[in-house]
């Protein structure tokens, strides 16, 4: 066993040691007990051990403000032999119809087993428009290594390489079946290729080409998307139970993950037991409040982009002896529906609800929410630029769209929107900074301050208040204004189990756990920065993707 | 010193009888009637027929207002409210839990508002 663990990368090491897993919890509690001396009585000790262990189990829930205790991942209740209604058997059984079950279920079946999903919505769920793999026939292998490089980088170097690596080889061979395999279902989904991309394929000098998968444009999404993927599956045999929440899992006294137990749409429980394995699927657990407090206090006064992400994959994974990530886990904040997705990083005067300027403008959008966590701003805050906005902001990062493009983001700018949804769109033009602060939410005397001071700095030609480049100082003073309130709310969070290269789940002990895998938000070792990073658009679903298509061949393979 | 006492707690008293009158006095509590328990019970619905007869009242899922509410039936009956049809829409279809936005005993709140700005009014 020391001899596997030393083989073990210091990723997993770190995580063994640092996470929360079942086994984290007994090893405290076991010197807990033996410190209390409740050890030496004889006839005693296990009960009385077990006592103090759930003490200490309480204690070791408690984050380092004593906020959160660790209700947010219950013991599964036992439920009777008698409590179950009916039992089906297939090869493999796939938990949540999104960006990565469905995928998974597919693949799974495309690969000979018998494949059931369970989901909890009433129809597949996901969200999001682009998901992104390299092509590799059009890419030098060293500009796929540079990616890696980045994206390790973009996540403090606290990722699992291997499965950025993995993501890597294997992404546009996974985007390309799932957007051939949609299209079968009827999706109108298509491959952007490049368009997204140009930033990226800059950073290193080598060649990389992309397959981008566009579920879009919206209101059209990858949920849908998926709704499409679904049918192409039940045509490949997928057998799709919606409204049906998993509970928990069914395992063997020697730890195997044999099935799952779910409840259906009349409350009653069912079970459907896997020959070859269970793949965890449910996405992040953003609706659950106290294990938002516990493992990414940072999103307490954020909104939510999600329903009924309540966690429920991990408390099943954990009770199977998973080991969680440490606390400080990812997460993915952004708002690309306010005003256009292209001008979200353009570096113009930006404030907060106060009419303050917060920051150096060239941060970008996918991490500003660090300077918005408080009760009060929560993500709020408003982009200003005048009526010279497209001279001002040509070669910037980003692109700059023309007032009549802007229109389509206005919600008091009467007619129909193409590709938004409506009712997020908060893109204001006024002809005072007065009657713009008023549309956008924003303080109009402090405004009017800033933009006063801006102009200084502008007229300086240097920001002596941010440092912001001067080549992106330019002043706010003729008539219209434009103003873009961004509420940037939470999207994903996207840490959670510990997987080995195959997607299995690993215990405590850094052992395979037989007959359980763990795919998209759901696994860990993808991310581990602050912020999950905007430089490859479409990385969370094109890792969701790929790890489904690999996850659900493999399981089938066994 | 006794007496000044003796005439707090006379004024205690006082004050206390005349708060219990005045509540006493009026039949319901106005703010509770507009709720949608009251509806239910002015249809005659009683407490056992949605929280059962266990001594715990049992909190009421979405399947037990099914048992009246069609959910087609009611998907259709609210297919042209502006901008969106609250009771199919792209989150749940016509399978959203009645219980995030309609409250039996308490105000009914506007989940779409957390996000969206729909405006509608929340019977
Ligand atoms: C508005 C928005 C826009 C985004 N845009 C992009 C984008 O353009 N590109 C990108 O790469 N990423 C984007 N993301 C992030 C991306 O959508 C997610 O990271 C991705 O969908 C995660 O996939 P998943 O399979 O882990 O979870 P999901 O796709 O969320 O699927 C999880 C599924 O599990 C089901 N489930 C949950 N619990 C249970 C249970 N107990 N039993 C059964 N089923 C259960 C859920 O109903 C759900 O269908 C966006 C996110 C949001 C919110």
């Amino acid at each position: 066993m020391e001899n596997e663990k030393k083989e073990l990368d210091q990723y997993t090491r770190n995580v063994l040691e640092q996470g929360v897993s079942r086994r984290n919890f007994l090893r405290n509690s076991a010197f807990g007990a033996v410190g209390a001396g409740l050890l030496s009585v004889p006839g005693m000790a296990s009960t009385a051990a077990k006592a103090g262990a759930d003490k200490k189990e309480e204690a070791f829930g408690k984050s380092s403000d004593g906020a959160a205790t660790l209700p947010f991942l219950p013991r599964p209740k036992p439920i009777a032999e008698k409590e179950i209604t009916a039992t089906h058997t297939f090869d493999v059984v796939v938990i949540g119809a999104g960006a990565a079950g469905v995928p998974a279920a597919l693949a799974a079946a495309e690969s000979g087993a018998r494949v059931a999903v369970i989901q909890k919505a009433p129809f597949a769920l996901s969200q999001g428009n682009t998901g992104s793999g390299i092509d590799l026939a059009h890419s030098e292998k060293a500009g796929v290594e540079a990616l890696v490089a980045k994206i390790c980088e973009d996540s403090s170097h606290r990722c699992n390489p291997a499965l950025i690596r993995q993501w890597a080889y294997n992404s546009g061979e996974a985007v390309s079946w799932v957007i051939d395999r949609a299209k079968q279902g009827g999706s109108p989904v298509i491959d952007q290729g490049n368009q997204q991309h140009g930033d990226v394929m800059e950073l290193s000098g080598y060649k990389l080409n992309w397959v981008t998968s566009f579920f879009g444009p919206k209101p059209y999404t990858t949920g849908d998307g998926m709704r499409h993927l679904a049918i192409t599956a039940e045509k490949a045999g997928v057998q799709f139970f919606y409204n049906t929440p998993a509970e928990q899992l069914v395992q063997s006294k020697s730890g195997e993950v044999q099935g799952v137990i779910a409840k259906d749409r009349d409350g009653k429980f069912v079970r459907f037991l896997a020959k070859k394995g269970v793949i965890l699927a449910t996405g992040d657990y953003q609706n659950n409040k106290p294990m938002c407090d516990y493992f990414v206090p940072d999103v307490k006064n954020f909104g939510r982009k999600q329903m009924g992400k309540t966690g429920d994959g991990f408390v099943m994974a954990y009770w199977a002896g998973g080991v969680i990530e440490p606390i400080g886990h990812t997460k993915m904040l952004h708002d690309f529906d306010g005003g256009p997705a292209p001008m979200c990083d353009m570096p113009f005067l930006s404030v907060t609800r106060d009419g303050k300027r917060f920051v150096n403008e060239t941060v970008a959008m996918s991490v500003t929410n660090n300077y918005l966590r408080d009760a009060k701003n929560a993500g709020h805050y408003a982009q200003i630029f005048d009526a010279d906005y497209m001279t001002q902001a040509q070669g910037w990062p980003g692109k700059a769209i023309p007032p009549e493009g802007l229109k389509n983001y206005m919600p008091d700018v009467e007619g129909p929107k193409k590709g938004v949804f409506p009712s997020l769109t908060n893109t204001h033009v006024a002809n005072t900074l007065e009657e713009l602060a008023g549309k956008l939410e924003v303080d109009p005397v402090q405004l009017a301050a800033t933009v006063k001071r801006y102009n200084e700095l502008v007229a300086l030609g240097k920001d002596d208040d941010f440092g912001k480049p001067a080549k992106y100082l330019k002043p706010v003073v003729k008539a219209p204004f434009y103003g873009i309130h961004r509420t940037v709310r939470v999207s994903a969070i996207c840490s959670g189990m510990l997987v080995n290269e195959n997607h299995q789940a690993l215990d405590g002990e850094g052992k395979a756990i037989r007959g359980l895998y763990v795919i998209g938000n759901l696994g860990g070792g993808f991310y581990g920065g602050v912020d999950y990073p905007l430089t490859v658009y479409g990385l969370s679903l094109g890792r969701c993707y790929t790890f489904g298509y690999l996850a659900g061949r493999h399981v089938a393979k066994l | 010193m006794k007496t000044k006492f003796f005439a707090i707690l006379m004024l205690l008293c006082v004050a206390l009888g005349t708060g219990f009158a005045t509540t006493a006095a009026k039949p319901a509590d106005p703010s509770k009637a507009d709720l949608l328990a009251a509806k239910h019970s002015a249809a005659g619905i009683t407490c056992a027929q949605c929280h059962g007869n266990a001594a715990k009242k049992q909190p009421v899922p979405a399947s037990t207002c099914a048992t009246c509410h069609d959910r087609k039936t009611l998907a259709e009956s609210t297919a042209k409210m502006n901008p969106y049809n609250p009771h199919d829409n792209r989150h749940f279809g016509i399978e959203g839990d009645c219980n995030e936005c309609h409250h039996q005993h308490k105000k009914s709140q506007n989940r779409c508002d957390e996000c969206h700005k729909f405006n509608f009014v929340v019977p």
